[in-house]
């Protein structure tokens, strides 16, 4: 079958295909992370943990807050890249982190997910509480 | 210059399992030095330790890996331990060479007279208790030592795995098919856990210890 005979075009076509491409939808806490990263100017562990905690209301805890963003990295939704070493880190420099454009894209996938879900919920009407 | 100084466990904990991750350990003491309590940075520490030291998917892949490769060999060199015991016994005490076919190991198992020295099955349960306490231990120095040499030294990791695993081979032949295969697992386990700790421990940054 031919692809005018079905009425589509290329493009139109390899949009379908993207649309119905199967998506990374992320975690609450790696939402959580990756939308501290984009609000922070100066995004590394403890200034993620801190916006979470301050924004979200959450405990965090350091060593989950560097697994989670270990797992992005390897997803290449986050870039990382080091710091000057600073004394009061025992010499240790900080790791600064950055959304990719995937990491980014992955974050819009979510969202529409999360606000797809929440519409036409009758409980949920009304306003909050 | 960092002014606090974190309790000798805390210490311990940074040093010997998050060596390997500097911001965060740089991050913990930051913290540490701008007034978080010694309690706080245990915890964290502590957690961070366990976030370290879990299974992800790639170290599940090498453990994988590791545990086939072992087992392979394992199987390959016990089989070669009975065949150079048996070898060397009709030399020294049987019947002439020319006798000696293959066809006898599959043909001849668990027979009282039979002329392969295979598994008797006759230890006392404390051997057994003793063979499994030292199976842990020595295999997990031993994975230690292995994972250390292979850096440099890929021979002599494998001559320290190949006599490892004759001398279990060789001390399984007293006991039970059961046994055998459980001390086995214990012994591979032992040296997946040895290999982890040198390399949790093995790091560029892992001389820069916390004082």
């Amino acid at each position: 079958m031919t692809l005018a005979r079905q009425g589509l075009t290329r493009n139109r076509l390899l949009f379908t295909i993207c649309e119905y491409m199967p998506r990374k939808l992320l975690t609450d806490f790696e939402l959580m992370i990756l939308l501290a990263i984009l609000r922070l100017d100066d995004a590394y562990g403890v200034s993620i943990a801190r916006e979470i905690e301050a924004t979200a209301g959450r405990k965090v805890m350091l060593g989950a807050v560097y697994a989670a963003l270990g797992r992005l990295e390897e997803q290449a939704l986050v870039t990382s890249s080091l710091g000057e070493p600073m004394p009061q880190r025992g010499g240790r420099a900080r790791q600064h982190f950055r959304l990719t454009g995937t990491g980014l894209r992955a974050v819009k996938d979510t969202r529409r997910a999360l606000v797809a879900l929440w519409n036409n919920v009758p409980q949920l009407e009304g306003g909050v509480g | 210059m960092r002014t606090r100084r974190p309790a000798r466990l805390t210490r311990m904990i940074l040093n010997g399992f998050l060596a390997g991750n500097e911001p965060l350990t740089g991050d913990l003491l930051e913290e540490f030095d701008s007034g978080r309590s010694q309690w706080w940075l245990l915890r964290q520490a502590a957690t961070a330790a366990l976030y370290e030291i879990r299974p992800t998917s790639a170290t599940l892949r090498g453990d994988m890996n590791t545990i086939m490769l072992g087992a392979g060999l394992l199987a390959a060199l016990s089989l070669e331990v009975v065949m150079v015991s048996y070898v060397l016994r009709r030399i020294l005490f049987g019947p002439p060479l020319e006798r000696i076919n293959a066809s006898l190991y599959l043909m001849h198992r668990n027979i009282a007279d039979s002329p392969i020295p295979t598994t008797v099955g006759s230890a006392a349960n404390w051997t057994v208790a003793l063979t499994f306490a030292l199976a842990i231990v020595a295999s997990t120095v031993l994975g230690f030592t292995i994972a250390r040499v292979h850096d440099g030294h890929r021979q002599r990791s494998v001559a320290l795995l190949t006599t490892a695993v004759f001398a279990c081979a060789g001390l399984n032949m007293a006991f039970t098919l059961v046994t055998q295969v459980v001390i086995t697992g214990v012994f591979i386990a032992g040296l997946i856990v040895g290999g982890r700790v040198f390399g949790l421990n093995h790091s560029d940054t892992a001389e820069r210890s916390i004082a």
